[in-house]
């Protein structure tokens, strides 16, 4: 320990003069003996030890305080000389614990640099269920789970703040009662302008709810992709369940035409001996009853026989061959391409010009925007559309056939977000029980109109389902039938559609003649 | 009808319409031999006189009707190897068969089929293939087997 010169001289005077003082007044209590004096002069020197001891400590302790406390009573001495000269610091300190005090939906608190609670507010009551005097003092492992607090996670906890200043997780907590709350922890190391470690700050908050929100959320998501898996896979399995079937028809029907070419050839082979039977019967003299009753035989019960063997076998054969055409639509290879649409409506148009004279019908093309999808598949929805409207028109009146596209499909009064083609006529119609039946296989709704194996439509809604495309109908019985489908057509051919349909929307000309180069599609009258 | 005797070659596995062919090539008056054989195994070995064909005496003009689905060799394959060898390539083959997948029939006229006929047959489409087959191999100048 260091010390002047100065301040070791006033003890040592200060020690002389005590001890003095004590053998004067023994003389003066006890003049007559020397025991008495010999003892007052002990007591001296042992005061004098005394008082030398007590002025050494507080110049030790006035040392210490020098050395380090100096800034604190610095900052106080300022402090109180700043708060006698503005007068609101204090008051604004009041202010702010109030404040951190009032807040209630944040837990507020201060730990000591070992983890220690030493300030509580409302919301730290509110969230974790502590009085304030219960919890002043504890150890803030307490707010964690048990498992975590053997882990050892509040400490490593304090310890990142420590380090990096400052620590930030969600995790689980425990309240008083001893039930979890998730909640979001901000830690702080609070440290003094030397840099020590003056304790921790630390902000809780209860966001069990926007947890259990996001979970819920986390599952219906994940629900939702298991889902959407699940049809995927269901679906992947019908498409293959569909090609298995289609296979199956295929080979089956494929199958069925050979024993069918037999029954058709060797009837035909019956047909043509009776024609040579015949003529021997009849150049050949014989009694007459016999030559009668061989004739009946071979032109009745014979002829009849093979008439109707024939016409079963062609029955057949056109099932069979409807058969391999809707399950080669399932089997065959399509390209994405490109497609002139007004092109192909036409060519169709054209081919069919012959029928359409013939039902002394009218066939309207409109314009209409170029697509993507298969060329060939395509051609033949358009074809199978327009011979079944040609098909199914209404004798009493002049029929009336009309290929379009609508920018915005509307299906059953649900918006379609695509445009969609259709081909729409007059003719009879089909009424609403039939409309869902008439896409399935040898359905057919006006049998005795026109022949055919009731497969036309099915085999265009397989088309169209393996382009992923919808097809529907709109009809009124006695008023004719639209069908619509909604095969995309390309970005950039959209915006031209709809510039040209403009265009034709000023110039009633244009809707008229959709196929400008030939005068074939507007058929019949 | 030709100079050179043309023998039909008709490959089916099938009784009746081998019957069938043969009776409607008969009733147009086509009465070239015709040589059924139950497959495209015996079509090629008749076509290249080995296995049991081998000790039979050259025929003149081949003409070959060839069913696809058969047993042991089907149709496409005989046409194949047919054209894929020059001593036998410009032999005329017509398919006859059920099958009428746009597929198959592409294939069988990249393989050099000359006529693809669909069963059930259209006889007189058929056999006026065979006429002008026969015709062309008079005019054409093909190998005789006896040359």
């Amino acid at each position: 320990m260091e010390e002047s010169g100065d301040a070791t001289r006033w003890r040592f005077v200060a020690c002389g003069v005590s001890a003095a003082c004590i053998v004067v007044v023994a003389r003066i209590a006890a003049p007559t003996t020397d025991l008495a004096f010999a003892l007052a002069a002990v007591s001296a020197v042992v005061c004098a030890i005394a008082a030398w001891r007590l002025l050494n400590q507080v110049h030790t302790d006035r040392q210490r305080s020098v050395g380090s406390d100096e800034p604190y009573q610095q900052r106080d001495r300022e402090r109180a000389e700043s708060g006698r000269s503005a007068g609101a610091e204090p008051e604004n300190g009041r202010y702010y614990e109030l404040l951190v005090d009032g807040v209630r939906d944040y837990a507020i608190l201060m730990l000591d640099n070992d983890g220690h609670v030493t300030s509580w507010n409302a919301g730290a009551e509110r969230i974790k269920g502590y009085q304030r005097d219960e919890i002043i003092g504890q150890h803030f492992s307490c707010f964690y789970p048990e498992e975590e607090r053997r882990s050892g996670r509040p400490e490593r906890e304090l310890e990142i703040a420590q380090t990096k200043g400052r620590f930030e997780e969600e995790g689980w907590r425990v309240r008083r009662d001893g039930s979890r709350f998730w909640a979001n922890v901000i830690v702080s190391a609070m440290r003094d302008e030397a840099g020590t470690l003056r304790g921790f700050s630390k902000i809780t908050r209860d966001i069990s709810e926007r947890k259990s929100a996001a979970d819920q959320i986390g599952r219906l998501n994940a629900d939702l992709k298991l889902q959407v898996a699940q049809l995927a896979a269901a679906n992947r399995e019908l498409e293959q369940k569909n090609r298995e079937n289609e296979m199956f028809v295929y080979s089956v029907s494929h199958d069925l035409r050979s024993p069918l070419v037999n029954l058709q050839g060797f009837s035909n082979e019956l047909t043509l001996v009776c024609q040579d039977l015949r003529e021997i019967l009849v150049e050949n003299p014989l009694p007459s009853d016999v030559q009668t009753r061989a004739l009946a035989l071979i032109d009745d019960d014979m002829g009849e026989s093979t008439q109707f063997m024939q016409s079963a076998v062609m029955r057949l054969s056109n099932i069979i061959d409807a058969l391999l055409r809707l399950s080669r639509v399932g089997r065959v290879d399509y390209r994405r391409q490109e497609l002139d649409v007004q092109g192909i409506v036409c060519r169709v148009v054209e081919s069919l010009a012959t029928t359409i004279t013939e039902k002394n019908a009218r066939v309207m093309v409109r314009d209409l925007p170029p697509a993507v999808g298969d060329a060939t598949a395509i051609e033949q929805v358009f074809a199978n559309l327009l011979s079944n409207s040609l098909k199914y028109l209404d004798p009493e009146r002049p029929g009336v056939i009309e290929v379009g596209y609508v920018p915005e499909a509307v299906v059953g009064g649900e918006p379609l977000d695509t445009g969609a083609f259709y081909v729409r006529d007059n003719g009879l119609g089909i009424a609403e029980d039939y409309q869902s039946k008439i896409f399935q296989p040898f359905q057919r709704v006006h049998t005795g109109v026109a022949p055919g194996e009731g497969m036309g439509l099915a085999i265009i809604r397989r088309i169209l389902e393996r382009h992923g495309v919808q097809i529907w109908v709109e009809s009124a019985p006695g008023e004719g039938a639209a069908f619509f489908f909604a095969l995309p057509t390309s970005a950039a051919s959209a915006t031209e559609y709809r510039r040209t349909e403009q265009m034709s929307a000023t110039d009633e000309r244009s809707q008229e003649n959709g196929c400008r180069t030939t005068s074939h599609c507007v058929g019949g009258r | 009808m030709v100079a050179e005797p043309l023998v039909i070659v008709l490959a089916e596995d099938d009784e009746g319409h081998a019957s069938l062919v043969q009776r409607n090539l008969k009733r147009a008056g086509i009465a070239n031999h015709i040589v059924h054989v139950q497959d495209g195994r015996q079509a090629l070995d008749y076509v290249r006189r080995q296995g049991e064909f081998s000790a039979r005496p050259p025929a003149g003009f081949l003409l070959l009707v060839l069913d696809i689905n058969m047993p042991r060799v089907d149709g496409v394959e005989v046409l194949r190897q047919v054209k894929d060898d020059e001593k036998t390539a410009k032999i005329p083959v017509i398919m006859l068969t059920t099958t009428d997948d746009p597929r198959e029939v592409e294939r069988c006229y990249e393989l050099g089929c000359s006529v693809y006929i669909t069963k059930p047959v259209e006889y007189d489409a058929f056999v006026e293939a065979v006429r002008r087959l026969g015709l062309l191999l008079q005019v054409v100048e093909v190998p005789s087997e006896n040359r």
